[in-house]
């Protein structure tokens, strides 16, 4: 083997995998504290009590609009467009658009019937920030489809989810950063005795 | 008593035929015997011994399919007959069962007469831990023509019992029964669970009862007929995607043939309790019984198994029968004549778990499915389906049809007939569609609509010019169509959308819409007329249509809008004129707006007449104030109607939920939305540059209510 073509193939990528991550601004931080908040609101607030996280960007921006503004018009003076002005999103990482509260409201909602079959071990969270049956046998067979239902359906979710936030932020190509971001809040904030996939792709119990 | 040395002779035994056994006694001057001769002897020795016992050593016994080494048979003479032990070193016999030994069976009656030898009362024992002989009794009769009669009763197996039955004409002909009660199957020897194939980690609980009856004719023809009734059978796979719990069912098998040439089999599974997963597929037989039959037949033993007929029913769910000649890599032919199909419970027992995750998993299909197929060398040859009756409603209320009923005539090759669907009312995404029949032909991986064909929408109409749905065979599907709308009023369409309601109508020329993967695009310009101007829509793209999130993209132009129309529409009062407009950036997530660049302005060149009512000037200033009844009210201005104007303008940039506002210009403070023209001269000028969406929605919302309350 010609060792000199193998360090000038692995100098090319890492050259080019260097490129990407200088090219690409990603706001890490933020996007991490705004995977937690969401988190919390599917989960429920155990989680935010042990972290005493703050409240979720969603909640302060509605109805939170300054008083009417009235101006003086030119001439006739009659005419302001009196509607009043929206305050700036305090936040630097938006996860409160339409699109995903509506996903929230609809994970919060299946929450409650995915949660048994993350504690039995049935359900695990995977490294995409996806859940898949772990261990199908754990569910009775009349359960099966419900779960694999309920699976496909938050998958569904999900994958909306990591789309949608990054078009709320205007970068579309952000999707798969705030995945990978998400795949490992969900993980760490998974209850004790859930099921996750490691960096191998083996099944670890919290 | 006096101990005399037993006779012992080293003796060998052959059967060399099982029709016709003879024994030969080697060291005895080898004279050939029957056992007619053997019991002489038998009796000869017994004599010599007196009381005495009399032991046998015979070195090996072997026949088709057997060896015995180590023979040595004990006599001990009593009243008149022997009590007599026959004990067999090392039995060797075909797989599974492998080399057996030592094994000893005691008589408690032997009788050695003419004919042969009867064994009565007699006991087994051997080396098998998992087989519990201690009750077990064994009765055997040996006749000199080569008669055998063996009854085998109570061996402890597997906490059941098992006995066996066995009667040998003299020429070969065989009749054998095995019966088996209440085996539990955990317990079974794993030797005989090594005969089923099943996979690593598949785990089977239940017990079992069960007759088999075996007969082989003189000429070799096998007759096998096994009943059995396994019950609360479980099973299940290592991941899960095959199980069984609490299964009561009953097999009936037929085997009959002959095994180095041809054998016919048939076989009956109904299963009558408990549940089952056969992923995805969940069957509940305490909710309807299901029987399964399959016939067949293998022409020699080289020859591959063929399936010949084929009957499935789940009374008031689904039937079917088919009959061919199919092996198992699915060479040959096969028609499935029939397919019954009550398409409620069908769908919910063997559709819907196939969809799951689909936009069809939520469906409620009520009426009857009819259908056959034919299978020719590896694959569906055509296809034929009727559908009657039917009618279809979703949970997600994003389809429905009454009405319903089809006729589909499919085929891999060739000219396929006409095919129709067609229905008496429906809707789909909240559009109510009339009654519609479509005609189209399927053939290949394609289906094709003739042109011009009517679909009722709302109050107007689609009429579909062209059809073509490609790429079924490999699993990406996609449709092409080319529409026209006939005009279909606004108030009805909005409605139908949950937007403000909007007056006018829209038609207009829908080319090339494609729908591929889940997503809809179009590879030209939809052309529409509302509001008396045209209206232009670019990049439309549609993802998820009929998913939990449809995401919808597309560039609107507008050109020439009548403003005395559109504002009707939006009951602002009356303004006149004509407008351009852009929607640029349009995203529609689930039909609500979530991003745009619009802007609406007087048309450029438009010299028209221009004026606003009184009524629309105070819509504009006191929208947000919560009031009716502006500035105008109270002062000179309200002596007027109308005023000129020489422009208005709109802009807004919708983006995270904020609207950023603009108008046609900048004014003093802020930008004109209406700039007026001569005497007396009022211009509208707006100051908030930002505001919010949804409450710009509310106050268009509560201006339409305000409006509605005044007209009535």
């Amino acid at each position: 083997m010609n060792t000199r073509w193998i360090f000038g193939l692995a100098g090319c990528v890492a050259l080019v995998s260097a490129c990407v991550t200088i090219n690409v601004y990603f706001p890490a931080a933020a996007a991490e504290q705004a995977a937690d908040q969401f988190i919390d609101g599917v989960w429920g607030s155990e989680t935010r009590r042990r972290e005493g996280d703050a409240p979720r960007t969603g909640d302060g921006t509605e109805g939170a609009f300054a008083p009417p503004a009235r101006g003086a018009a030119a001439f006739a003076a009659i005419g302001n467009f009196l509607l009043p002005a929206a305050h700036a999103q305090p936040a630097d990482f938006d996860i409160s658009s339409p699109a995903i509260r509506r996903i929230e409201a609809s994970m919060q909602a299946r929450h409650r019937e995915l949660e048994p079959y993350y504690a039995s071990g049935a359900v695990g969270l995977n490294r995409d920030g996806l859940v898949e049956i772990r261990d199908a046998n754990a569910v009775p067979l009349a359960e099966r489809n419900n779960v694999r239902r309920l699976v496909a359906d938050e998958n569904t979710d999900r994958n909306n989810l990591y789309r949608e936030i990054a078009v709320a932020n205007d970068n579309p190509q952000w999707e798969s950063r705030i995945r990978e971001v998400f795949a490992r809040r969900w993980i760490e904030r998974a209850r004790s005795g859930w099921y996750y996939r490691d960096g191998d792709g083996n099944w670890q119990q919290k | 008593m006096i101990a005399r040395p037993p006779l012992q002779t080293r003796t060998t035994v052959a059967f060399t035929d099982a029709a016709r056994k003879r024994l030969r006694l080697r060291r005895t001057g080898r004279p050939r015997a029957t056992a007619g001769t053997l019991a002489l002897v038998w009796a000869f020795a017994a004599h010599c011994a007196g009381a005495a016992s009399l032991e046998l050593s015979l070195a090996d016994v072997t026949g088709p399919g057997f060896a015995a080494r180590d023979v040595t048979v004990a006599l001990t003479p009593a009243d008149d007959a022997f009590a007599g032990v026959l004990r067999i070193g090392a039995l060797e016999l075909p797989p599974p069962t492998g080399t057996q030994g030592p094994v000893a069976l005691q008589c408690g009656t032997l009788r050695v007469h003419r004919n042969g030898v009867s064994c009565g009362d007699g006991r087994l024992q051997g080396p098998w831990p998992e087989i519990d002989t201690s009750n077990a009794r064994l009765s055997l009769e040996l006749v000199t023509d080569g008669h055998v009669r063996a009854e085998l009763t109570g061996v402890g197996v597997a906490g059941g019992q098992v006995s066996l039955t066995l009667n040998r004409r003299g020429n070969g002909a065989l009749r054998a029964e095995l019966r088996l009660r209440d085996l539990d199957v955990e317990q079974t020897p794993r030797a005989w669970l090594a005969l089923l194939p099943l996979p690593d980690g598949f785990a089977v609980t239940g017990r079992l009862d069960g007759n088999v009856v075996a007969r082989v004719g003189a000429d070799g023809a096998v007759d096998v007929r096994a009943t059995t009734m396994p019950q609360h059978v479980g099973f299940s796979d290592a991941d899960g995607s095959l199980a069984a719990e609490h299964i009561g069912m009953t097999v009936d098998a037929h085997l009959h043939g002959r095994l180095d040439a041809r054998i016919e089999f048939r076989g009956l599974v109904r299963m009558v309790r408990g549940q089952a997963y056969f992923e995805p597929v969940f069957l509940d037989f305490d909710d309807g019984p299901v029987q399964f039959e399959i016939a067949g037949h293998r022409e020699g033993p080289d020859a591959e198994p063929v399936l010949t007929r084929l009957r499935y029913r789940d009374p008031e769910v689904l039937a079917v029968d088919g009959r061919g000649a199919l092996t198992a890599d699915g060479a040959g032919h096969f028609d499935v004549e029939r397919i019954d199909a009550g398409l409620e419970g069908a769908y919910a027992r063997y559709a819907q778990p196939f969809l799951l995750g689909t936009p069809l998993d939520t469906l409620t299909p009520r009426g009857t499915l009819q259908a056959s197929v034919r299978w020719r060398d590896g694959g569906i040859d055509s296809l034929t389906a009727y559908l009657r009756d039917a009618s279809i409603t979703d949970r997600q209320e994003r389809l429905d049809f009454d009405g319903l009923g089809a006729e589909v005539h499919w085929s891999r090759a060739g000219e396929a007939r006409r095919s129709w669907i067609e229905w008496s009312g429906g809707g789909l995404l909240r559009m109510a569609l009339g009654p519609s029949r479509l005609e189209f032909r399927a053939a290949g991986d394609q289906v094709s609509a003739p042109g011009r064909q009517r679909i009722p929408v709302l109050d107007g109409a689609m009429v579909i010019g062209e059809l073509a749905l490609t790429g079924l065979a490999d699993g990406a599907p996609r449709l092409r169509v080319e529409a026209e709308l006939e005009p279909i009023s606004l108030r009805r369409l909005t409605a139908a959308l949950e937007w403000p309601e909007m007056r006018g109508t829209l038609a207009g020329s829908l080319p090339g819409i494609a729908y591929h993967d889940r997503t809809l695009t179009t590879d030209g310009t939809l052309r529409a007329r509302v509001f008396d101007g045209d209206i232009t829509v670019d990049n439309l793209r549609i993802e998820g249509l009929l998913s939990p999130l449809p995401r919808l993209e597309a560039d609107v132009t507008m050109r020439q809008l009548d403003l005395e129309t559109l504002t009707g529409t939006f009951a602002f009062g009356q303004i006149s004129g004509r407008v351009d407009g852009e929607l640029l950036g349009l995203r529609l997530v689930n039909w609500q707006p979530s991003a745009f660049r619009a802007r609406l302005y007087t048309t450029p060149g438009y010299t028209g007449r221009r004026r606003i009512s009184q009524r629309a000037i105070d819509n504009l200033s006191s929208i947000g104030t919560g009031g009716m009844g502006g500035a105008l009210s109270g002062g000179f201005m309200r002596f007027f109607d109308e005023f000129n104007y020489a422009e208005i303008g709109l802009s807004c940039t919708l983006r995270n939920e904020v609207c950023h506002m603009g108008g046609a210009g900048a004014a003093n403070g802020g930008y004109y939305l209406v700039r007026g023209r001569g005497l007396p001269r009022i211009d509208v000028i707006g100051s908030a540059d930002r505001v919010a969406w949804p409450l710009l929605l509310q106050q268009l919302a509560s201006l339409q209510q305000l409006d509605e309350a005044v007209i009535r």
